[in-house]
């Protein structure tokens, strides 16, 4: 591996936790989002000359777009959200969060895990989804509204 | 209200573990790049593609020559003469018999390297592929296809994101999707007419999202989104667009004219909608004749139900991918009654097709370590699977074989991780 390999190589790295988090928001399962992140890291490194910012936004588009690709099919709801959600230990609140995730239309989570996961700015955020920056702030806004409503019901039905 | 602050939610998400396989995935991935993968890849994976190609023709040899060998097979029911149940008598699924594999006859394929099928669509005398642009923001190519030889006789340019192609008659029409909407497309919102013998662009139609097409002799019905939870179903001809209905819910799905939540059997197109809430989501299914009417509710399935929607006479089927323990399932909705019974259990199912009387399935193989493909069939009736199954070459990347359609003689389908086009006979 020449010098510019490496470089790219640990940059590469360095974002990749961030693209899978988001790949897997998508409902990907974790057996191709693997490969989604491999087919990224090609495409980026061929395209590596029209790079224009920071490394991780630019990589993390690419990555969603790699995952969207029509040749991808069957995007279902997620289930490591869920899978996630018996996994954490940090509270009943957060433990809650995470298991009704997965119940958020596929953009609501897509927004909180491109805000949360790759932590994009709101800009970063709107450019990668092919939104304006308000309607990613109403969008992220919306998620996260969604998630109390659910939180409520569920503790409706839990008391009932 | 529920009092929980944005900081919280954001925490909440952004620092959940990831599990044992995310975090293999994740380790698959960093090996990868470590190794300087990304560089050197396409190298390997031309030659991963020739291998496969490689492969498919020593199965063809093999085939052929085990076809000669063996047994003529029972003859199928005809098409249309299945007996029909009524929905109470639909039996629970049944367990299929041990099977054994047979040789995949491979009739004829066609390779397409480094483009892949995002649509495909079968005429009596040609195979349509539509094909996305090799990098993203690319205009897309639509292939003619010989269907003796599987040899490709024209292309034209289409737009970059092709969602669904229908042919009939004197025409082929092209609906062009917008991509994930990161940047504009070529084409993109438009559904393009087609002369299917010359390539000359006909008309052009404006139509938000277009998302599933049926092609009449003169006419085009096209199933599109017109917001984010509402579609419309519209006819085009002469260059016009009358709208039909507007419903709620989304045609999702495979992006195939035949593989979507769109189907079409005698005088009726059946629309499956995804409807998406935050408590879940249902496919609700509508029936509409494809140059424009009435609409009317059929059923309703829950969202487990993948809407890649396939029918024949009486039924609707649809299939489940991924249910629990890794089992996925089939439905079939009666469509007079609207009654929905689960039909089949058993390995991911992936792409559905009526053919001579029975229900064609690729799933995939139910050997964890084993990414193949395979095709079997089914009593569409009993749901019992047939005690033979075809093994598909697939490639590298798994989940594109969903690409079924009868032709002729046998089914055209897209394997090999979505680039190779194959034309198989079943006997």
């Amino acid at each position: 591996m020449n010098d510019d390999e490496a470089a790219f190589s640990a940059a590469l790295i360095a974002a990749s936790e961030a693209a899978l988090r988001v790949i897997l928001s998508l409902g990907i399962a974790p057996g191709e989002a693997d490969d989604v992140l491999q087919d990224a890291s090609i495409r980026a490194w061929r395209h590596r000359e029209q790079r224009r910012g920071d490394f991780r936004p630019w990589f993390v588009s690419i990555a969603y777009r790699e995952a969207r690709r029509p040749r991808r099919r069957w995007l279902t709801i997620p289930t490591f959200w869920s899978a996630r959600a018996q996994a954490t230990e940090s509270g009943e609140q957060m433990h809650e969060v995470l298991r009704l995730l997965p119940s958020l239309p596929m953009r609501q989570r897509l927004v909180l895990s491109l805000r949360c996961d790759a932590e994009l700015s709101t800009k970063e955020t709107a450019d990668i989804m092919g939104i304006s920056e308000p309607a990613a702030k109403q969008l992220l806004a919306r998620a996260r509204e969604s998630l109390r409503r659910a939180l409520d019901r569920s503790r409706a039905e839990a008391a009932s | 209200m529920t009092v929980i602050d944005d900081a919280d939610i954001d925490i909440a998400v952004s620092d959940r573990p990831l599990t044992q396989p995310e975090l293999e995935a994740l380790s698959n991935a960093r090996s990868f790049m470590e190794r300087g993968g990304f560089a050197t890849e396409r190298q390997s994976r031309s030659l991963a593609i020739e291998l496969l190609a490689g492969g498919a023709v020593a199965v063809l040899v093999i085939g052929l020559i085990l076809a000669l060998l063996r047994p003529m097979p029972a003859r199928p029911l005809p098409a249309g003469s299945r007996p029909t149940a009524s929905p109470t008598a639909t039996p629970e699924p049944s367990s299929s018999p041990t099977q054994t594999t047979v040789p995949l006859d491979i009739v004829a394929q066609l390779n397409l390297g480094s483009h892949y099928v995002n649509a495909m669509a079968v005429s009596p005398d040609a195979v349509w592929l539509a094909i996305q642009g090799v990098n993203y923001g690319d205009a897309g190519t639509l292939i003619r296809v010989n269907p003796k030889t599987a040899r490709k006789t024209a292309s034209w340019t289409i737009g970059g994101d092709p969602a669904a192609v229908a042919a009939a008659g004197s025409f082929v029409w092209v609906a062009n999707g917008i991509g994930d909407g990161s940047e504009v497309l070529p084409e993109q919102n438009t559904v393009e007419q087609f002369n299917a013998a010359t390539g000359a662009l006909v008309h052009l139609y404006r139509v938000n999202d277009p998302r599933g097409l049926v092609a009449n002799l003169d006419s085009a019905l096209v199933v599109s989104a017109s917001t984010q939870e509402q579609t419309a179903i519209s006819v085009l001809a002469g260059g016009s667009s009358q709208a039909i209905a507007s419903l709620s819910g989304v045609l999702q799905g495979t992006s195939t004219s035949a593989q979507s939540g769109l189907a079409v059997c005698g005088h009726q197109a059946y629309v499956a909608l995804t409807i998406s809430l935050t408590t879940g989501a249902n496919a609700k299914i509508y029936s509409v004749p494809p140059t424009g009417g009435a609409v009317r509710g059929i059923a309703t399935v829950p969202a487990d139900y993948a809407p890649a929607m396939v029918c024949d006479g009486t039924s609707l089927y649809l299939p489940a991918p991924f249910g629990k323990a890794g089992q996925g399932s089939l439905v079939r909705v009666d469509v007079p009654t609207g009654a929905v019974t689960t039909l089949w259990q058993g390995p991911a199912p992936q792409a559905l097709a009526v053919a001579a009387g029975r229900l064609w399935i690729t799933s995939f193989a139910d050997i964890p370590t084993d990414e193949s493909v395979f095709l079997s069939s089914l009593d569409p009736v009993t749901g019992v699977e047939s005690s033979t199954r075809r093994f598909l070459p697939a490639g590298p990347n798994r989940g594109d074989p969903d690409l079924l359609i009868p032709g002729a003689s046998g089914f055209w389908t897209v394997a090999g991780g979505g680039n190779l086009l194959l034309h198989i006979a079943v006997g």
